[in-house]
């Protein structure tokens, strides 16, 4: 299972992605779930990115955890 | 795997992936997070007040998820506007793709990891990248359906033929299609199709035709099996790859199959079997679960194959009916679905816009347990 999360950590550039680290945490993860994610998810992986400064880490992180969510996991 | 099954899973391995990376203190409230969202959600058409959520099911259902422009240009041409633009993909230029994977065009049986992973790395970059989301999907489920595996085969060269007749033909008619795969090099080497000479029938295709590709189990006999494998008698493969048929190699006597009695030969077969009406319903319940949802009513089965019978077996005809159903657009098909981890992968490359390493993307869809050309058994 770790090896399933750990993929996007494999992304090379994360700076040509569509999603940008200027992007609110909703805006970017409406790319992996365009519905958009509940206000409590959202929560969670803003807290979860807030203090990372660097901007492709805190790219990397959003998608990390965006993609481990049930909404990302359902097809 | 249900919903409600998936998410407790969910539950944990989510807490784990945040909870290995951001410290104890976060997985407490992703974990409450998470369980209070499988306690809360209304997943479901019913939860939306809008229409919003129809063009992402379909992208996801009918193709691999899409970006945020892609996205935009199938809301433009609303629901009905998109199915058909998903479907009617023949005209949609495709050019920019590489025809061909990085390997060595002619046949050997001598795989290498390098040429595997090209092979495998071609194909997810069609699916990430094609125009025509639906053909790939397509073909991703006659690869399913017609599971071929490399490590029998061994040869990339053949993978790649079989790989390109599913594509070429996946929305075509389905006796054209089975009759493809039947003489299909890859095929013939995977399930014994080239061993089976009149003198010794070799029984494995004859019998995974009926039992996984068209009429099922229950629906014939072992002297049917024996009969179709003595129909089947004749092909081989030549120095090139290419299959051909030699009839000194075939059983030209009189064979009884499912009820009718002549001496049959490989398209005869292929015949019965494709318009037999157990194919019929197994096609129709298939490839409804594939887009849809798991266990479908009896008349939602009857009315899908329905229009397979009636179009003579028109598999585009089948996938639309599906993509235009009730079922296709309720709350029981959406998000109904757990992702596979080629769906998961490629969902997010073509969300994301992002590159990877293909051999490292590669190996992870290997540790995942799905990689393609190289399903665990006959059953996909």
């Amino acid at each position: 299972m770790l090896d399933r999360y750990n993929f996007p950590l494999l992304v090379k550039n994360p700076d040509n992605a569509t999603i940008a680290f200027e992007d609110s945490v909703d805006t970017a993860t409406r790319t992996l779930f365009p519905e958009g994610l509940p206000a409590n998810v959202l929560a969670v992986i803003q807290q979860s990115t807030d203090n990372l400064t660097d901007p492709t880490e805190k790219v990397r992180n959003l998608i990390r955890l965006t993609i481990s969510t049930p909404y990302y996991n359902l097809n | 795997m249900n919903r409600r099954a998936f998410l407790k899973i969910a539950l944990i391995a989510s807490g784990a992936a945040i909870g290995g990376y951001f410290g104890p203190q976060l997985l407490d409230v992703a974990n409450t997070s998470v369980q209070s969202l499988s306690n809360d959600i209304q997943f479901g058409a019913s939860s939306f007040t809008t229409d919003d959520w129809k063009i992402p099911h379909l992208l996801r259902r009918a193709g691999f998820g899409a970006s945020p422009a892609e996205l935009a240009s199938f809301e433009a041409l609303g629901v009905n506007g998109a199915a058909s633009q998903l479907l009617n993909y023949e005209q949609i230029d495709n050019s920019n793709l590489p025809d061909q994977p990085n390997i060595t065009m002619e046949f050997a049986r001598k795989p290498s990891a390098r040429e595997t992973v090209n092979l495998v790395w071609w194909w997810i970059d069609r699916m990430v990248n094609t125009q025509r989301p639906l053909e790939e999907k397509m073909t991703l489920f006659w690869h399913n359906h017609f599971a071929t595996a490399i490590y029998k085969v061994r040869s990339p060269y053949l993978m790649f033929k079989q790989n390109q007749l599913v594509r070429s033909k996946g929305m075509g008619n389905f006796r054209d299609l089975l009759m493809g795969i039947t003489e299909d090099p890859a095929m013939l080497i995977w399930l014994d199709g080239a061993l089976n000479r009149k003198i010794a029938p070799n029984e494995n295709y004859g019998r995974e035709v009926m039992e996984v590709f068209t009429i099922g189990v229950g629906n014939y006999t072992e002297d049917d099996v024996k009969a179709a494998a003595r129909s089947f008698t004749g092909y081989q493969i030549d120095r090139l790859g290419n299959s051909f048929f030699n009839a000194k190699q075939h059983d030209n006597g009189v064979k009884t199959f499912l009820g009718q009695t002549g001496n049959f030969g490989p398209q005869d077969i292929v015949e019965i079997l494709a318009a037999h009406p157990a194919t019929a319903k197994s096609i129709a319940r298939k490839l409804f679960a594939y887009f849809a949802y798991d266990n479908p009513s009896d008349d939602t089965v009857n009315r899908i194959a329905n229009v397979y019978s009636t179009t003579g077996g028109n598999i585009k005809a089948v996938v639309e009916a599906v993509l235009d159903s009730d079922e296709f657009w309720s709350s029981q098909a959406y998000l109904s679905q757990v992702k596979s981890p080629v769906i998961y992968l490629t969902t997010a490359l073509r969300s994301l816009g992002a590159t990877v390493n293909p051999k490292a993307a590669v190996g992870t869809l290997n540790n995942m347990g799905q990689l393609p050309f190289d399903p665990p058994s006959v059953f996909g």
